[in-house]
């Protein structure tokens, strides 16, 4: 029975799965948004550094070379710190650890955000009402201090230090999710589900949420750059992980060389900003794209 | 008015609950991290016999949960935000010595990136999609993408380090008069690098927010009607669409506060800036968590407050809004 109907079957009023129209459009809007190809782009770059790390950078980012403090030069492009250790490679390897740290974070954030969002959308009623409350607390908690408090009680390695921050941005996600689904809930496909009497994990599984998580994808590229600055911050505050070379904590060791060591903070704060922005640029093309409304307007 | 006083009414519970859950979560994390509460607390793995006893007196260790957690609310309705261990004085002593220069430093900086922001996002919403609207856009993301420490060691290598033109750290020159007219002057001129780069990586949420209702609103059916019947067009922007304008960034400030705060706490550490960032970083280093716990629980409190005084203006601002 439902291998048959399966991938045609369509409820009254189901929008079904994207068309290759609906996609063309989304796309046409992604590129119109200028934003968003750039990102692309950008992104590309920096995950090419981070696949080819081993080959790129001359030498591990945890070597220590004879050459102390030494300025940008041609066996080290852009210098050493004050322990020999090559900034360069650092700034390479420290591409995966940002990557990694910022969607592993991100993730964390969307899965959680989008199942407690969609559930409060779509029950109503009392446990909607507790977890509207639950996302406005949570929203209102300034997060760098929640994280820091976290890690300096719980440990700074680097999983945990990921968990903590995904498990503390959430609420931007379920709120926007939440709004997906008190719209969805309304709409007669859902309905229909509803009345045909499917199970409501079922229903949240497969309609609400595959139909409403737009808005949390391009907030979870979002918050992707937002997760890699936090990292950063807490490093330069001596609370990031000991045993991995982040831009943060290169930053941070770096600051006993200034001024005079300047390449030691110059280079990784430039590779953050770099990366940083390529998520907000996705990020905005992708809003663009899901906007049309702001888009007819040239906003 | 009772539909208003019912919303005041709301936000204040709002307010509260947010309270209540931070000082909850402040009292399970210390009792839910891995190792004894009172190696915690006292910022030591080989704490003395007298510290633990005088410690697990304090905090009433030895009692049940319930029985500490109403020890530990009542302490804190007293004004009582635990003793800093390193500085073996009150955590709401050392608190309120560093907010002084914590809200110098933070409403500088706030007010220069509303200005900014304001004005560049106006810019660029009368002219969207121009070379200079591309240009300030640019500009934004790089200020938006850019750790603030790292703006601030960058700012500090140029204009004091190499130009010379500014100082590089701290709040006043120990040498210069500490009273009247020169030291303020003394204290402005250490405070431009630091306000100077929590006001510019603050700036491009004001300027976004303003750029896309600028062009939000110049694309309503009333400014249309407004420009048909004739009015000129620095008349009906001025009085029309910029009021309508303002308000989302108003609500920026208020929902800003937790991350300018960081930030703010960050660019102090750069800078030696003797506020609560710094006292922050003083804290993770000597691992005094009362103290930590305790700015903790004073940042949650601003931030909440900040939000429902931002809530209010709001409504005040805009009288389209009754807090149905």
């Amino acid at each position: 029975m439902r291998a048959d109907t399966g991938r045609h079957r369509r409820r009254p009023g189901d929008p079904g799965r994207a068309t290759d129209l609906e996609l063309r459009t989304f796309w046409r809007g992604y590129v119109e948004s200028r934003s968003g190809p750039i990102g692309l782009a950008l992104l590309a770059a920096v995950a090419l550094v981070a696949a080819l790390a081993p080959v790129l950078a001359p030498v591990r980012p945890e070597a220590f070379t004879d050459a102390l403090l030494a300025p940008p030069g041609p066996g080290h492009p852009f210098g050493t710190d004050h322990l020999g250790r090559d900034i360069f490679s650092g700034v390479v390897y420290g591409t995966r650890i940002s990557l990694l740290l910022g969607v592993v974070s991100a993730a964390i954030s969307a899965v959680v955000g989008t199942v407690v969002g969609a559930v409060a959308g779509y029950a109503g009623g009392w446990i909607d009402e507790i977890l509207s409350r639950l996302i406005d607390v949570f929203l209102m908690i300034p997060v760098f201090f929640l994280v820091l408090v976290v890690i300096m009680l719980f440990g700074n390695s680097l999983p945990y230090v990921m968990t903590v921050i995904g498990l503390t941005i959430w609420p931007a996600n379920a709120r926007l999710m939440r709004a997906q689904a008190l719209s969805l809930r309304e709409r007669t496909f859902v309905r229909a589900a509803v009345a045909l009497g499917e199970a409501h994990g079922r229903i949240l599984a497969r309609h609400i949420i595959p139909h409403g998580i737009y808005p949390v994808v391009a907030n979870t590229t979002l918050q992707v750059a937002g997760a890699i600055l936090t990292e950063a911050g807490l490093s330069f505050l001596g609370l990031g992980d000991p045993n991995v070379v982040s831009w943060g904590r290169m930053i941070y060791e770096g600051r006993v060389s200034m001024p005079h060591g300047w390449w030691t903070t110059l280079f990784p704060g430039l590779a953050i900003v770099v990366t940083v922005m390529a998520f907000y640029l996705i990020g905005d093309g992708l809003n663009h794209a899901l906007n049309p409304q702001a888009r007819e307007r040239g906003a | 008015m009772w539909t208003t006083l019912g919303y005041l009414a709301r936000r204040c519970g709002a307010l509260l609950l947010t309270l209540a859950v931070v000082v909850v979560l402040n009292f399970v994390l210390v009792r839910a991290a891995p190792g004894d509460p009172v190696r915690i607390l006292a910022g030591m793995d080989q704490p003395s016999p007298e510290m633990v006893e005088a410690l697990t007196r304090r905090y009433g260790l030895d009692q049940p949960l319930a029985v500490q957690f109403w020890a530990y609310v009542r302490s804190l309705l007293q004004g009582d935000l635990g003793r800093s261990i390193t500085f073996e004085r009150p955590v709401s002593q050392l608190i309120a010595q560093t907010v002084g220069p914590t809200l110098l430093l933070t409403l500088t900086a706030t007010l220069l990136a509303f200005a900014l922001g304001v004005a560049l996002g106006t810019v660029s919403g009368t002219r969207p999609r121009s070379r200079l609207d591309a240009l300030l856009s640019l500009a934004a993301y790089l200020l938006y993408a850019m750790p603030p420490f790292w703006l601030g060691m960058m700012g500090m290598l140029v204009f004091a380090s190499w130009l010379g033109w500014l100082p590089t750290s701290g709040m006043y020159d120990v040498r210069s008069p500490q009273t009247g007219l020169a030291h303020w002057l003394d204290v402005a001129h250490h405070l431009v690098l630091p306000a100077a780069t929590l006001a510019l990586v603050q700036m491009p949420v004001f300027y976004r927010v303003t750029r896309a209702s600028v062009v939000q609103v110049l694309g309503d059916d009333f400014v249309t009607t407004l420009r048909a019947a004739g009015l000129r067009p620095g008349t009906i922007f001025r009085r029309y669409v910029l009021k309508n304008a303002l308000l989302p960034s108003v609500t920026m400030l208020g929902l800003q506060l937790g991350y300018v705060l960081a930030g703010a706490a960050l660019v102090e550490v750069v800078f030696s800036w003797p506020g609560m960032g710094r006292l922050t970083l003083n804290a993770i280093y000597r691992r005094d968590f009362p103290l930590v716990m305790g700015i903790y629980l004073v940042v949650s409190a601003a931030v909440a407050v900040g939000a429902l005084i931002t809530d209010l203006v709001y409504g005040w601002l805009d009288p389209r809004i009754r807090y149905g």
